[in-house]
């Protein structure tokens, strides 16, 4: 595998998800509806790489923290006011809904996993997006990590090719070494 | 690839083993069954539960100590995969009610099950997998995978749904969830799914263990990104996910014996499987054809593991898993007679989930005679 471009972001709870779609705007003629914080920010991160992304892509997603607006929308209206839940904001819950809308958005076809972040996320996206190279499954991968709770970070790269040069990586600095990073910081 | 599928525990509405739950099946006995009331409506709706209620971390420690103590498992090489849709939401909801409110800061890390009992119980390294539906089937799948390339000695699979509140409510607000209790999939008029609360572990290894119960010939896994909510209803996708899982396995859709539905019981996805599925029953020499749900119930996440352990524990016992309930199916005939005595057979088991997520496994069991 070699890394063929990456991306980072640093998103505050200042910014609004208004903010969020202006600026995913610029880089998508059409975005989804009734979508989540976490996929509008996963979205952004990974707009710079779409000029290098081919169909066949496989999507690995990990995070510290779900979404954290639509979970805590249905504990409360769900548990303590005794409602019945609004069904996209459940299904978003329970499903990697925002891996669905990457792949959706960019326009691939190819395996979708969501995984926790822990401690050597990076070595683990690694592997699972190899085994899926190694079988074929897909031509590229897109790894996205996002850390954080409500100030988050994201970190994303496109690799390919079936070598395995990059297993033992085991942090974004040493997979995006020597590449122009795109950063965004959004205050 | 190729591996085995091994040292198996299962707690769930059938009972606290795997060998009760086989022996439920064998006598049509039915699930535990403990009713919610639904939100704003006030019915009282079916949900296949365990008869002991425990906090999740506990049972997951006590699945994982029955692995070690009957199994003789050492986990120090071995990678941990949590496969599950739920994670701490019964911790969530648990807080929510004590504490009368839910804010984001409350939040656990999604990897803190995995974690705790990576430290706990010494694995090499840990992660927790949530592709909704298909997460224990990926589990499986990039545990084999994972096998293939020599990355780990082993892959311990955990994989449970707790008694989610949040869930119930949910799928009866998409109308999903059955009133009548009567579990019918690719029945007319079938009024839905029942959910089950579930609890599974087996290990996967490339050597094959006496207790092993099958081996995962290969599998693929994909997103359709029609809908969020469920696959193409004309069955493309899953269609194309079972030629690429047969691909991978290295063997035609001739050569399948079973296949294990989905079989939710609601219509879009019975009717996307059905037409998926639809090209194996025209065969010179069709499939047998199974599902568990229920049995089971749904178990989301955990379905993966919780039915193929079951499937391939009958099938290793002779026996095929019929419908609990005999009734006639608009396309499909589910197979009415108990005996199986294929062995070496081959098994297509699908599994599909929101967010368009579509995996199929082809699995092989080996009949004991004992």
């Amino acid at each position: 595998m070699h890394v063929i471009s990456a991306s980072q972001l640093s998103v505050s709870t200042q910014t609004s998800d208004k903010q969020l779609k202006i600026l995913l705007r610029e880089h998508f003629s059409n975005l989804p509806r009734r979508i989540d914080r976490l996929a509008w920010q996963t979205l952004l991160a990974a707009a710079p790489l779409t000029q290098h992304l081919v169909s066949s892509c496989g999507i690995y997603l990990a995070t510290d923290y779900p979404s954290g607006d639509t979970m805590t929308g249905l504990l409360n209206s769900v548990c303590i006011q005794k409602l019945q839940p609004k069904p996209f904001e459940f299904v978003n819950s329970v499903s990697n809904a925002a891996g669905f809308y990457l792949a959706k958005q960019l326009d691939v076809q190819g395996p979708n996993v969501f995984i926790s972040a822990g401690p050597q996320v990076w070595q683990q996206l690694l592997q699972l997006a190899y085994c899926d190279l190694q079988a074929k499954n897909c031509q590229q991968a897109l790894l996205i990590v996002c850390r954080g709770n409500e100030q988050v970070q994201l970190q994303a790269v496109l690799v390919q090719n079936q070598h395995n040069q990059l297993l033992a990586a085991d942090s974004f600095a040493q997979l995006s070494s020597g590449l122009a990073v795109t950063q965004l910081v959004l205050d | 690839m190729s591996c085995y599928l091994h040292s198996p525990v299962l707690h769930s509405c059938l009972g606290e083993s795997l060998a009760e739950a086989v022996a439920a099946v064998h006598s049509n006995q039915a699930p535990h069954t403990q009713p919610f009331t639904l939100n704003e409506r006030l019915l009282e709706m079916p949900y296949f539960a365990l008869k002991q209620q425990r906090q999740p971390i506990d049972r997951l420690r006590l699945i994982i100590e029955q692995l070690s103590n009957q199994y003789q498992a050492n986990f120090s090489e071995q990678l941990l995969i949590i496969a599950s849709s739920g994670l701490d939401i019964l911790l969530h909801e648990q807080n929510t009610f004590a504490k009368g409110g839910f804010t984001s800061t409350d939040f656990t890390p999604l990897d803190r099950i995995a974690s705790l009992l990576q430290q706990e119980y010494g694995f090499k390294a840990s992660f927790a997998i949530n592709t909704a539906c298909s997460s224990a089937a990926n589990a499986l799948l990039y545990g084999s995978l994972l096998l293939k390339q020599n990355l780990y000695a082993g892959v311990t699979v955990v994989s449970f749904e707790p008694p989610s509140t949040i869930v119930q409510q949910g799928f009866a607000a998409l109308e999903l969830t059955s009133h009548s209790g009567l579990y019918r999939p690719f029945y007319p008029d079938s009024d839905g799914l029942i959910l089950g609360e579930v609890y599974a572990a087996a290990i996967l290894s490339n050597e094959e263990k006496s207790h092993s119960l099958c081996r995962v010939l290969g599998g693929y896994s994909a997103c359709d990104t029609t809908s969020v909510t469920g696959t193409c209803e004309d069955g493309s996708h899953i269609y194309a996910v079972i030629q690429q899982a047969l691909n991978q396995a290295g063997c035609q859709a001739e050569d399948i014996d079973l296949i294990k539905l989905h079989g939710t019981a609601t219509a879009a996805n019975d009717r996307a499987e059905r037409n998926g599925t639809l090209s194996f029953l025209q065969q010179a020499n069709a499939p047998a054809l199974c599902t568990l749900k229920q049995w089971l119930g749904h178990g989301l996440g955990a379905c993966g593991l919780s039915e193929t352990l079951l499937l391939s524990a009958c099938l290793q016992q002779g026996l095929l898993p019929t419908p609990r309930h005999a009734y006639v199916t608009d396309t499909f005939a589910l197979q009415h007679n108990p005996q199986w005595t294929q062995s070496d057979s081959l098994i297509l088991a699908n599994f599909f989930g929101f967010g368009g997520n579509n995996a199929s496994l082809i699995l092989q069991t080996t009949r004991q005679e004992n």
